[in-house]
């Protein structure tokens, strides 16, 4: 009996980037985007999708799907709105995987959306590791979480295509360092566009529109692998 | 807890690996993986998710090797090249933007197994 060592180079995201790329190619066909929106938990992601809802209006045609771990809740949020929104129940999982979202995209009227929302699971850890075909990564981050998020979750926000700092109308009432909290985002993804938002109020979400529907016409990839 | 759903990859990767090789899983002694830093890969917790995933399956006698892969980086405007602790794109030399070299590579590197 003896020892062997064989060298392999395996990449081992191999089979979710298989479906990332279907997912990718099932959106180019139909010319629809997808952007995923990735936080904390309670960092404002739903919040912020309600508010797109009503401020875009029929400016753009799009469909939400909602990552959660266990409930309809968000999806039912959304759906109050008159917008498609499916579920994706992960069942445990803390993030989402390429094939689970392929397969809800072949669920929904592709033909008549210009966008997907993707709301991923609460967490700044995982959804980041798992492509899953997006257009562009978006990192949420409320400004109750501190300044140097950025910095503790570098791979979410160098991955990130924008930054959403959400819940600006609380700042009055915190010690948040805003240019503190810009620069360990800039350390990480030292060009990336940061909006500061208020889904309460409304600030700042018209930047943040017209971003996403300028995403949406430069036809702005920023994974193409 | 992404550690769960990579250790699922590896296990899949390592059997198709042992059966392109046509070497039987319970020859397997250990199967090497290298995670780039910004992975942020727990070496323990996976070391455990293995652990859990084989138990009372044909690889349950390997154990899993973690390399974790320093995060590179080079200047182009002033040359600084080195590691870096932590990702930050600003150079430590002249605070030009770097030019990063990996960190974020994930994959099975060697399969350790007996004849
Ligand atoms: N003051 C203020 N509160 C906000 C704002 N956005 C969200 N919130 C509150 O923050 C809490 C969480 O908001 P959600 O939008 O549900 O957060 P989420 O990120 O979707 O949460 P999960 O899906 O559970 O991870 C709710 O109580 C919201 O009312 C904001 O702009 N300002
Ligand atoms: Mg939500
Ligand atoms: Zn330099």
């Amino acid at each position: 009996m003896s020892v062997e060592k064989v060298k392999v180079y395996k990449d081992l995201m191999g089979e979710n980037e298989k479906w990332a790329a279907e997912t990718r190619k099932l959106l180019s066909g139909k010319n629809v985007r997808m952007i995923n929106v990735i936080g904390s938990p309670g960092s404002g992601k739903t919040s912020l999708l309600e508010r797109m809802v009503r401020d875009l209006g029929d400016k753009c045609a799009f469909a939400v799907l909602e990552g959660d771990v266990e409930t309809t809740a968000d999806a039912d949020r959304i759906a109050a709105l008159n917008i498609t929104a499916s579920q994706l129940l992960t069942g445990g999982a803390c993030h989402l995987e390429a094939k689970l979202v392929y397969y809800a995209l072949r669920d929904l009227p592709l033909d008549d959306l210009d966008m997907v929302v993707v709301e991923n699971v609460g967490n700044l850890v995982c959804p980041a590791e798992f492509d899953i075909g997006e257009h562009a990564k978006i990192a949420v981050l409320s400004v109750t979480e501190g300044e140097d998020k950025p910095s503790k979750y570098p791979l979410l926000f160098h991955e990130s295509s924008a930054v959403v700092l959400t819940k600006t109308d609380l700042l009055p009432y915190l010690d948040f360092d805003k240019a503190e909290c810009l620069r360990h985002i800039e350390k990480v993804n030292p060009n990336i566009p940061v909006f500061e938002i208020s889904s309460k109020t409304g600030d700042g979400v018209e930047n943040w529109i017209e971003w996403v529907m300028s995403e949406r016409h430069a036809g702005l990839v920023r994974n193409p692998n | 807890m992404h550690e769960l759903s990579i250790c699922a990859s590896i296990v899949d990767s390592v059997l198709e690996e042992l059966k392109n090789k046509k070497i039987a899983p319970n020859k397997l002694r250990k199967c090497g993986i290298v995670a780039g830093a910004l992975r942020q890969i727990v070496p323990e917790f996976l070391k455990d998710a293995y652990k859990m995933t084989t138990n009372g399956t044909g690889l349950e006698d390997s154990e899993i090797v973690i390399e974790i892969a320093a995060l590179t980086a080079d200047c182009p405007d002033c040359g600084w090249s080195g590691e870096l602790k932590e990702l930050n794109y600003l150079c430590p030399a002249c605070d030009s933007v770097l030019k990063l070299n990996n960190g974020t590579e994930l994959y099975l590197s060697d399969l350790e197994y007996i004849t």
